[in-house]
């Protein structure tokens, strides 16, 4: 049975939007997380304010929250991305929302040294082997 | 009711016609010409298994000359050599091609299709691959061999400490096969998304698949910017650019970042393949589906994208990164363990619920999951700052990835091959030889690498290749040459047992195993064109399925035969392929292939002679560009309207997502993003550090003509845009027109751009902000210049008539290119031209 015979639409452009926040949302905020605060993180020792990186970690959150709850929808079939529920998309809201709660604890992670570090105090030389 | 396999007679005549569709054309010539994805896979797997052999014969040399202290076997300049060519084979000529040789061979098997959706590209890619091996072997030829580690760290590889030519084979030949693995990638994820069987939903997927759509993505993102890297340094060495050298502001620790984006992911590109094998052979030996499917999906997607935050856990010891920059990295290089965590409990799990079946493949397994286990532990170790600086550059990192490589690819790889050999050749191979190749392996290598952890924290440095006696090293190094030795004893029983059983094998049957996936639905080895009728994927075993049979369709809700079952008519002699939905694998249309050319061959060979000049003389690359140029020309020049030999019904739509050369053309665009961003992110990162920026000898850029062409460009992509939309309500003039003004608009943006290059009075050789200033616009010109092109191709396919109702691949996928090259521009422009005006970063710590 070809796609046009099922009566299925294909993902409108809001269908693929919500697809692809749902299911790559929480990586990619994660990756936005990392880059920002490892970009950031060098200015804090001169004169920028270490409140930056904070925003930048709460920003990240609702972006978790955000792919979240629309991997949540999708999961039981509550967004009409293909004109009813389909396994396919069930399945990608299941997959988005455990991303959600891996990366979601991994930017929690990489927010603990933003309270804890100084951002001026290097590695230093390293000790290893002459 | 369902629709089932045809009466014998027609599947005679069809088998007969499909295999004349499917073959080659016979001889030599023909041979060159081959593009089917199995004698493609084939080739992948055979060359790369040769660089396999001699990678490891390398290593054999450097085993014995540190068998014992204050050894002469080899000058240390020989050493030197030899472990940067041990390492780059492994790295570049080995794995990640066999990788996309298993892939290439047996992911169309495995989703139930004939064929990848760009065989020409993939003939190319091979090419490619083997022609850069061969340039980076050619170098022991002409007496200068590369010498400065797998990485090539800058300075020892700049032209003052690599005078001759020696790190110009490697970052030439390296960058040359990184083309194939690109092409590859495009391949790969284009097949996954788009060719597989009706029924086989992306819940469906076999993991394997999985799996490499995840690595075909990582490679994607990943190894364009080794290929900005080393063309950069090539740059510096070839033509004295300097990007690299600290005296005139450029940082070597750049060619670290750059080098480590793309290494640290490399890591996971070899290591998910060996996942998605695993995930393969243990269900079918354990005689249970696996456990934790999603769990398993989960991880690769997970360390795939996990493992592009790790790079700078490589650099821990340059001092350039504070505890705070640290901590990030550190804390995504640990969290990386939870999904391989999850993998290895998935797998045991499976098996302890299961019934194992101790055949060879799941002994090669069980040995990978002890030994990556131990990989794994110690990967954990060296992610953390505080460990990582101990054992920085000692033999304990060496102990590290050789465990990670080996155990974790190599031995999977090994299981591969003891479970498909008989679907590719027909025959099993010999039970006690593989039994005997196994457990020499498993010993050789443990007694190889397990001392080396305990050695590296002993203090002993990698990459020497002589040491004083009594350090306490000495019966180390010597267990681990004896270990070496046995290791490679393995590989020969495995090399023995290949070709005896290849020509004299017990017949193997079609399913010699009772495996669950749809590469056992075919015949061993499999007919030219894998499937006559394309089989049903509606399950994650579908050969396990008791409710349906595996060429069980339904019938469509007209009555009419099914499009899968269609196909096993051939129509209009051409080799046809079944296209479904991304999402959940309906079918959509039958698109065709191209057949065996020449061309992917004239086009490697073209393109090799540009890397060439890059050797010999400018003059050879001048050539080399033109007869590129003009291969691609042949390669692409459209001699026939598109779809002129589809089936008429159901009517196939090129648009959009639907296409399949939209979704290339979607890759194509990451992987020109994914090279922009690396060299946007240098020159930030050599921005930041400079004190003075620009540096006090040059005036900051002038705004007006760079703003006036950013205008002409934007105003290009709206035009495009329009024309674009006239195309698809099928108003040919209006597309003309749309694309006519937009092509006008960025040959004035051309001009404007190459004046303000030729305008700017200081050479890129002077400092690296010149430098930086000529590849960051100059690269982008280039793009826009691509952009161009490609409309004008879609252009002139109007006007020769080349479009109908749901066939306008070309003006889609050209409109698309040109929002990326305006998208990119803007990017350009804020660093390129407003980043001056910000002045210096100052900061304490690099980026």
């Amino acid at each position: 049975m070809n796609a046009e015979a099922t009566g299925r639409q294909s993902p409108t452009r809001k269908g693929r939007l919500a697809l692809l926040v749902g299911t790559l949302g929480a990586p990619a905020t994660w990756a936005f997380h990392l880059f920002m605060s490892y970009g950031y993180a060098p200015a804090t020792c001169a004169d920028s304010p270490m409140w930056g990186l904070h925003l930048i970690t709460v920003v990240s959150l609702i972006g978790i929250a955000v792919a979240a709850t629309v991997a949540f929808l999708m999961w039981r079939g509550r967004l009409p991305i293909q004109g009813g529920h389909v396994q396919g998309v069930a399945y990608l809201g299941l997959l988005g929302l455990l991303l959600c709660g891996l990366f979601g604890a991994l930017i929690l992670l990489e927010a603990w040294p933003t309270w804890v570090a100084d951002p001026c105090q290097g590695l230093g030389a390293p000790v290893g082997p002459a | 009711m369902a629709v089932g396999q045809r009466d014998l007679a027609t599947r005679i005549d069809a088998h007969d016609r499909l295999t004349a569709i499917w073959s080659r054309p016979p001889g030599f010539f023909g041979w060159l010409m081959g593009v089917n994805h199995r004698t493609v896979g084939i080739r992948y797997i055979i060359t790369a298994f040769v660089f396999f052999v001699i990678g490891g014969i390398e290593a054999l040399i450097l085993r014995l000359q540190l068998a014992r202290p204050e050894n002469d076997l080899l000058a240390l300049q020989a050493y030197n050599e030899i472990f940067t060519m041990h390492g780059t084979t492994m790295m570049f000529l080995f794995v990640v091609p066999m990788v996309e040789g298993l892939a290439m061979y047996f992911l169309p098997l495995m989703l139930g299709a004939r064929d990848l959706p760009y065989p020409r590209l993939n003939a190319f890619g091979y090419f490619t691959f083997l022609l850069g091996g061969v340039l980076v072997y050619t170098s022991f030829v002409v007496g200068t061999v590369p010498d400065g580690g797998w990485f090539a760290y800058p300075p020892l590889t700049n032209r003052d400490f690599s005078p001759d030519t020696s790190m110009d084979f490697w970052l030439l030949g390296v960058t040359f096969i990184e083309l194939s693995a690109i092409s590859a990638a495009i391949e790969i994820t284009v097949g996954v998304l788009k060719f597989r069987a009706p029924g086989m939903a992306i819940s469906q997927m076999p993991l394997f698949a999985w799996n490499m759509l995840a690595v075909a993505i990582m490679i994607l993102l990943a190894f364009p910017a080794l290929i900005l890297a080393s063309t950069m340094l090539e740059f510096d060495r070839a033509f004295g650019t300097q990007f690299y050298n600290p005296d005139a502001g450029g940082d070597p620790i750049l060619w670290q970042h750059l080098f480590w984006f793309f290494g640290h992911p490399e890591v996971y590109i070899q290591f998910l393949p060996s996942v998605g094998i695993v995930s393969m052979i243990v269900p079918v030996f354990s005689r249970r589906p696996i456990i934790g499917y999603i769990g398993l999906v989960l991880s690769a997607l997970a360390v795939a994208f996990l493992s592009f935050g790790l790079w700078a856990h490589h650099m821990y010891a340059t001092g350039a990164l504070s505890i705070l920059s640290a901590s990030f990295i550190a804390a995504s290089s640990s969290m990386i363990a939870i999904p391989n965590g999850v993998q290895i409990f998935t797998w045991v799990a499976t098996i302890w619920a299961g019934r194992p079946w101790l055949q060879a493949p799941m002994l090669f397994v069980l040995g990978f999951l002890v030994l990556f286990v131990v990989g794994g532990v110690t990967g954990v170790m060296v992610a953390l700052p505080a460990f990582d600086r101990q054992a920085h550059d000692t033999f304990f990192v060496v102990a590290h990835f050789h465990y990670v490589l080996i155990g974790g690819v190599v031995f999977p790889f090994l299981a591969g091959f003891h479970y498909w050999f008989p679907k590719v050749t027909g025959r099993m191979l010999h039970h006690r030889l593989s039994v005997a190749t196994f457990w020499t392996t498993f010993v050789g290598f443990n007694i190889t690498f397990f001392p080396m952890h305990i050695v590296g924290l002993l203090g002993m440095p990698r990459r020497i290749g002589i040491y004083d006696a009594g350090l306490g090293w000495d019966g180390y190094n010597l267990a681990s040459t004896i270990g070496a030795f046995i290791l490679a004893l393995g590989i020969l029983f495995f090399i023995v047992n290949v070709q005896k059983s290849w020509r004299s094998g017990v017949p193997a049957g079609n399913d010699p195993w009772r495996g669950h996936s749809l590469e056992w639905a075919t015949s061993s080895p499999p007919d030219q064109y894998n499937f006559a009728v394309i089989p049903y994927g509606g399950s994650r075993e579908p050969l396990w399925m008791e409710d349906r049979g595996i060429f069980d369709h339904d019938p469509e809700e007209d009555g009419s035969e099914p499009l899968a079952v269609q196909l096993a008519e051939p129509y209009a002699d051409r080799r046809e392929m079944l296209v479904t939905t991304l999402i959940d694998a309906r079918p959509e249309y039958a698109v065709v292939l191209p057949g065996p050319s020449i061309l992917p061959l004239l086009t490697a060979l073209a393109a090799f002679v540009v890397f060439l000049g890059f050797l010999t003389t400018y003059w050879v690359t001048a050539a080399g560009v033109v007869a590129a140029l003009a291969a691609l020309i042949a390669w692409t020049w459209p001699s026939e309207p598109e779809g002129e030999h589809e089936r008429p019904r159901p009517p196939a739509r090129h648009e959009g997502p639907r296409s399949t050369a939209w979704w290339g053309a979607l890759m194509f665009i990451v992987f020109s993003a994914a090279v922009l961003i690396p060299l946007l992110f240098s020159y930030l990162q050599i921005w930041s550090a400079n004190t003075e920026w620009p540096p006090d000898s040059y005036e900051r850029p002038d705004l007006l003509l760079p703003a006036i062409s950013s205008v002409l460009l934007v105003l290009s992509g709206f035009i495009l845009w329009w024309g674009n939309r006239g195309e698809r309500d099928e108003r040919d003039s209006r597309m003309r027109l749309g694309f006519s003004i937009a092509l006008l608009l960025g040959a004035a943006f051309l001009a404007i751009q190459g004046w303000e290059l030729v305008r700017f009075e200081h050479p890129w050789t002077e400092h690296a902000y010149t430098s930086l200033y000529y590849m960051v616009v100059g690269f982008h010109v280039l793009t826009v210049a691509v952009a161009m092109g490609m409309a004008l191709w879609a252009l002139i396919r109007s006007y020769l008539g080349h479009y109908a109702r749901g066939h306008r691949n070309s003006a889609d996928v050209a409109t698309m290119f040109w929002y990326y090259a305006v998208g990119g521009w803007l990017l350009v422009l804020a660093c390129a031209y407003l980043l001056p005006y910000v002045g210096p970063s100052a900061l304490e710590f690099q980026l």
